[in-house]
């Protein structure tokens, strides 16, 4: 009966297929979003270019030069089609493109991203498992009281204090500021660990709660005993048998929580000077660099999308029975 | 016949290896705090079983015979509190190193349980699940063991998740994997209550001829009592977690004595022989939080009295020495 494996496959496939069909979709979705909301904004980009005294003939001008006054769907279609060629436009306030400033500013996001979230998985994959081996004893309380303080605590204010603690108090971390890699690891090290701590905390804390409810769940079952019933040893069930299981629901949460991350980089990444994608597009709106603004949020989008994909594959690969389903 | 002691067997029996039962069950006792409080769920269960031997559990469902399975096999939840003694080959298995029970564990009794479905993990092949436990130590291939327990097409079932496969196949695998590791002792809870009757028989006749292959000892769980005639050499009844009767099981079945036992008896040769009206036990087991003190089948017993209130001890019925009884007022006897 080898049709069990090949619809699992197939089902694969076709889930595959689906998503990358659907993701230049959806991404269409977001850049008209996108464009209207920053067109319905009271920034006028040709003051920001020409300064405040300019007057009303310059501006018209300006507009007229750019096609700023064209119906909004030509320049929307404009402006779809450099995003499809990679050209994400000029900065009006800046000398370099957006595609240089997001160039640079990319990499920096990246790797604070991972950073926490290498943080925040390891962390919550420790607590969450202790949590859940101890389950209503001592160390699950503590595990559990803490992390609902620290999903709850309002992300700036937790920035804010780890500064004053690490930076002002005990002068162990620099307050804010980004050093290259370049600059030497400990440099790079000691400039991102900040950030990333502060920006894993929220996301560990769910994190931990998720696996914690999760492995508990799991270690209940019955196939466990059977197991355990059999001599296998219980550090080598908790592993193989359990752990496969028991993870599917947090990886499904850690596509959602992505999201969330994006978001708490840019409070983060404000909080701690760094010269990342979050800083990029608060310094943009402030100064009503349209462009900037819009690239920011179309690879940010982009990227959500992506990871998204990617954790639904990981979802796929531990539990082949949904590949069937998703298949038809 | 040398009596040995001081060997760390916690009552006065020989620990000759010849003599000394596989399993020992004495005064065991199991509560549930959080759930039950002080009610013990299991009341004092005294039962032993012998190498080789093929012991029978019945009673209606919520009696706890599970629950004595669970407990021989020392795979009670960690919120039971046990009392008692669980000895395996002359060996407190509570007082077992951690080693010593994984060993006991697979190696010396193998357990079936219920559900096949919820049994198996469904995130792991059959395959992967079997040869989890055979690295542990066996004597067959996990092939080898699949076709024992009468699968063929064996390397589709190592390959194919629990999902994939049919209630009596996925009840197959796991016994498969009960026995991967060449147990003493079999315990099968129920193993035949979630298949479609014809699967029931398969399986039945399937432990059957492997215990008498492989030689084993099995316990055997169930409520049924036409298909633990043609199975068990000894039988004992349990209601409401305490033992009520048990016995050769060709002699209870023909003189059984206590009520229960009786009861339980009229209602299914009552099914088997279409009897008119379906003869039953009025009322139904207590939950545990409701159990009654002393004897816990007095509600529902036409014999009661107020001696009843009392509880009987499990003792030598009869002249033979081989039935041992737990009533006052057993049936065919003048009062």
């Amino acid at each position: 009966m080898m049709h069990v494996r090949t619809s699992a496959r197939t089902g694969y496939v076709r889930f595959v297929v689906r998503r990358l069909v659907l993701a230049p979709l959806i991404l269409l979705g977001v850049s008209f979003t996108v464009f209207v909301v920053v067109d319905l904004s009271p920034n006028d980009p040709a003051r920001a270019v020409l300064g405040l005294f300019a007057d009303a003939e310059q501006r018209a001008r300006f507009a007229a030069e750019h096609g700023l006054n064209d119906p909004l769907p030509v320049r929307f279609a404009r402006f779809v089609g450099d995003v499809a060629q990679f050209r994400l436009g000029e900065s009006v306030v800046r000398p370099e493109s957006v595609n240089e400033l997001i160039g640079l500013a990319f990499p920096i996001t990246v790797q604070l991203m991972l950073l926490a979230t290498l943080i925040a998985v390891t962390s919550a994959l420790i607590l969450g498992i202790t949590a859940a081996q101890m389950e209503g004893r001592w160390p699950d309380r503590v595990i559990g009281t803490a992390a609902a303080i620290f999903q709850a605590a309002p992300q700036f204010w937790v920035g804010l204090m780890f500064i004053q603690l690490f930076a002002v108090t005990w002068g162990w971390l620099p307050s804010g500021g980004y050093a290259p890699p370049e600059s030497g690891f400990t440099y790079w090290f000691s400039s991102m660990i900040g950030p990333a701590v502060v920006l894993a905390l929220p996301f560990a804390a769910a994190m931990t709660r998720v696996i914690r409810a999760s492995v508990a769940d799991e270690l209940a079952k019955d196939y466990v005993r059977t197991a355990l019933g059999a001599g296998v040893p219980g550090h080598v069930v908790l592993i193989r048998n359990v752990l496969r299981n028991a993870l599917v629901t947090p990886i499904t949460v850690l596509g959602v929580y992505v999201g969330l991350l994006m978001s708490g980089a840019i409070l983060v990444e404000t909080v701690f000077n760094l010269p990342g994608m979050g800083t990029l597009l608060v310094t943009g709106v402030q100064q009503g660099d349209l462009g900037v603004v819009r690239g920011v949020a179309i690879v940010g989008a982009a990227a959500f999308v992506l990871i998204n994909l990617v954790v639904d594959l990981l979802y796929l690969l531990l539990n082949p029975r949904s590949a069937e389903v998703a298949g038809r | 016949m040398t009596v040995t002691t001081g060997s760390g067997t916690p009552w006065s029996v020989p620990a000759d290896a010849a003599t000394a039962p596989l399993l020992a069950v004495r005064e065991l006792c199991v509560r549930f705090p959080r759930r039950y409080g002080d009610v013990a769920v299991l009341d004092r269960v005294d039962l032993t079983i012998d190498a080789g031997e093929v012991v029978a559990v019945v009673g209606e469902s919520g009696c706890g015979k599970s629950l004595l399975g669970l407990a021989a096999a020392d795979l009670l939840p960690r919120s039971a509190a046990v009392t008692g003694t669980v000895a395996f080959d002359g060996q407190d298995v509570r007082a077992m190193s951690r080693r010593e029970r994984r060993q006991m564990r697979g190696a010396g009794i193998g357990v079936v349980y219920q559900d096949a479905l919820t049994s198996l993990n469904p995130g792991m092949s059959a395959g992967a699940q079997l040869r989890q436990v055979c690295k542990l130590g066996s004597s067959s291939s996990p092939e080898e063991l699949l076709a024992s327990v009468g699968l063929e097409d064996t390397e589709r079932i190592m390959r194919a998740r629990p999902y994939q496969l049919s209630g009596g196949q996925r009840q197959r695998v796991l016994i498969a994997i009960a026995l991967a590791r060449d147990p003493q002792l079999v315990i099968a809870d129920e193993p035949t209550t979630a298949l479609d009757v014809t699967i029931q028989k398969h399986v039945v006749e399937l432990l059957r001829s492997l215990q008498r292959s492989r030689n084993f000892a099995l316990m055997f769980i169930s409520h049924d009592l036409a298909l633990v005639s043609e199975l068990a050499t000894r039988t004992a009844v349990m209601y409401a977690g305490q033992l009520v009767e048990s016995g050769p099981t060709r002699d209870i079945l023909a003189r059984p004595r206590h009520p229960y036992t009786a009861g339980l008896l009229e209602s299914s040769r009552s099914l088997d022989e279409c009897w008119p009206t379906l003869a039953s036990i009025p009322g139904s087991v207590r939950q545990p939080a409701d159990f009654l003190a002393g004897c816990r089948f007095r509600d529902r017993c036409g014999n009661a009295t107020e001696r009843c209130a009392h509880r009987p001890v499990l003792e030598v019925d009869g002249t033979a020495g081989e039935r041992y009884l737990a009533c006052f007022h057993p049936v065919g006897t003048e009062t």
